[in-house]
C-alpha cells in the first residue's frame, strides 16, 4: 500500500514514499551545493581583494609616498633642545587648530582600511546569508550569549578609552600615566579575551562549531577573526608598554604610540558593528 | 648689563615664566581633553546598555514592529561608531578624505544589515 504523498493531484498517479524523499533530498543537495559555492567564491575573492589592496599598500606607501613619511616623522626624530621644542610646540597649539593631521603612521591607516573592508564583506556576506535562511539563523543565535557579548562590549570600549587617555598623556610625554592607562587597558582586554574563550568553550562542548551550519560557520569565523585581531592588539599594546619605560623614547616615537592606539580602535570599531549583528537583532 | 630697560635677568625671568604658562596651559588642555574623552567613554557605554535593552523588549506583547528596534539599535550603532572614529581615533582633525572614507563605511555597513535583518 502506497501512502498519499500529495503528487497524485499533479500527476494523477500515487508516487512512491522514497520517491518524493528522494526528489526533495536531491533538491535540497542542490541548494546546500549552490550555498556551499557561493561561500567558497566570495571567500575567494575576498582573499583576492586582501592581497591586492596589501599590494597597492605597499606601492604607495613605500613607492609614492615615500616622502610623506620621512615629512611626518622627521620632526620628532631630531634631538631639538627643550625650550625649542616647548615654543614649537605653543605655536602649534595656536596654529594647528585649523589644519589637518591623521593620528599616526599613513601606511598603518592603509593596513586599518584594508582590515575593515575585509570585515565589511564578512559582515555583507553574513547579512545575505541571514536574509536567506532567517529562520535558521534567528534559531542558532538562541544558543549565543548575550550578556558575554556586553560585557566584552564594555570591555572593549573602556580598554579604547584607555588607550586613547594614554596617547594624550603620551602627547604631553607623562611616559609613566600612559603606562599605567595601557597596563589598565590590556586588563580589560584580557577580561575580553576570558570571556570569549569561555564563550566558545560552552558553545563547543554543546556541541556546536565551524560545520554544524552556516550560521555557526559565520559565526565562529568572524568573531575568531576578530579575536586573533584583539591578540594582536594586545601584542602591539605590550611593546608599546615595555617602551614608554625608557624615558627618551616619547619625545621623537609619538607616532608609533599613536599607530598603536588607531590600530587597537580599529578593533573596538569592528566589535561595535560586530555585537548587534551577532547578538542583538 | 642692560638693553634698552631691560636686563638679561629679566629676559630669562621672562622666558621661564612664559615656558611655565605653556606646561600650566599644557596641563589644562590635557585634563580638558582627558574629560572629553570621558564623557565619550560613558556615552559609548550607555548606548551599548540602550541597544542591549532594546534587544530584551518584548516585542509582540508590546505592539511594536521589529523594523523599528533594528533601525534604533542601527542608528545607536552609527553613532557609536562614529564617536570612536571621530574622537578616539582622531580622525575629525583629519583630512576630508580619510574622514569621508571612515564615514562612509560606519553608515553603510549598518544600513545594509537594517536592510538585510528589515526585509529577511
Amino acid at each position: 500500500m502506497a501512502e498519499c504523498t500529495g503528487l497524485e493531484n499533479q500527476q494523477g498517479l500515487i508516487a512512491p514514499r522514497e520517491f518524493k524523499s528522494l526528489l526533495l533530498r536531491h533538491k535540497h543537495r542542490k541548494g546546500a551545493n549552490l550555498i556551499e559555492i557561493s561561500a567558497f567564491l566570495l571567500f575567494s575573492i575576498l582573499i583576492i581583494i586582501k592581497v591586492i589592496l596589501a599590494f597597492l599598500r605597499y606601492v604607495i606607501t613605500r613607492l609614492i609616498f615615500p616622502r610623506v613619511n620621512t615629512v611626518l616623522n622627521s620632526p620628532m626624530t631630531e634631538n631639538k633642545p627643550i625650550t625649542s621644542t616647548l615654543v614649537a610646540a605653543s605655536e602649534s597649539v595656536s596654529t594647528d587648530v585649523n589644519t589637518t593631521r591623521l593620528s599616526g603612521d599613513l601606511a598603518v591607516w592603509f593596513f586599518i582600511l584594508a582590515e575593515v573592508t575585509v570585515f565589511a564583506i564578512f559582515f555583507f556576506a553574513y547579512c545575505s546569508m541571514y536574509y536567506l535562511k532567517t529562520d535558521m539563523f534567528v534559531e542558532s543565535q538562541l544558543a549565543l550569549h548575550p550578556i558575554a557579548g556586553l560585557i566584552n562590549t564594555i570591555a572593549l570600549i573602556s580598554s579604547s578609552y584607555l588607550v586613547a587617555v594614554a596617547v594624550i598623556y603620551a602627547k604631553n610625554q607623562k611616559n609613566s600615566h600612559a603606562r599605567w592607562a595601557i597596563f589598565a587597558s590590556l586588563l580589560l582586554s584580557m577580561i575580553y579575551v576570558a570571556t570569549k574563550l569561555w564563550e566558545y568553550n560552552i558553545l563547543i562542548s554543546a556541541g556546536y562549531g565551524l560545520s554544524t551550519n552556516t550560521f555557526f560557520m559565520f559565526y565562529f569565523f568572524i568573531t575568531g577573526f576578530h579575536f586573533m585581531h584583539v591578540l594582536l592588539g594586545m601584542f602591539i599594546l605590550i611593546l608599546v608598554y615595555r617602551n614608554l619605560a625608557h624615558p627618551e623614547f616619547l619625545p621623537g616615537n609619538i607616532n608609533t604610540v599613536e599607530s598603536a592606539a588607531s590600530y587597537w580602535h580599529m578593533v573596538d570599531l569592528v566589535w561595535v558593528i560586530l555585537f548587534p549583528l551577532m547578538y542583538v537583532i | 648689563m642692560a638693553y634698552g630697560g631691560f636686563s638679561l635677568g629679566d629676559l630669562i625671568s621672562i622666558n621661564v615664566c612664559h615656558l611655565a604658562g605653556l606646561a600650566m596651559q599644557g596641563k589644562i588642555d590635557m585634563k580638558k581633553q582627558i574629560t572629553k574623552m570621558s564623557y565619550i567613554w560613558l556615552a559609548l557605554i550607555l548606548m551599548s546598555i540602550l541597544a542591549f535593552g532594546l534587544s530584551k523588549l518584548d516585542l509582540i506583547r508590546l505592539g511594536i514592529n521589529k523594523s523599528y528596534l533594528i533601525t534604533a539599535v542601527m542608528l545607536l550603532t552609527i553613532t557609536k561608531a562614529k564617536l570612536i572614529t571621530g574622537f578616539f581615533m582622531e580622525l575629525n582633525s583629519a583630512s576630508t578624505l580619510w574622514r569621508r572614507s571612515f564615514n562612509t563605511y560606519i553608515v553603510i555597513v549598518p544600513v545594509v544589515t537594517a536592510l538585510a535583518y528589515g526585509f529577511a
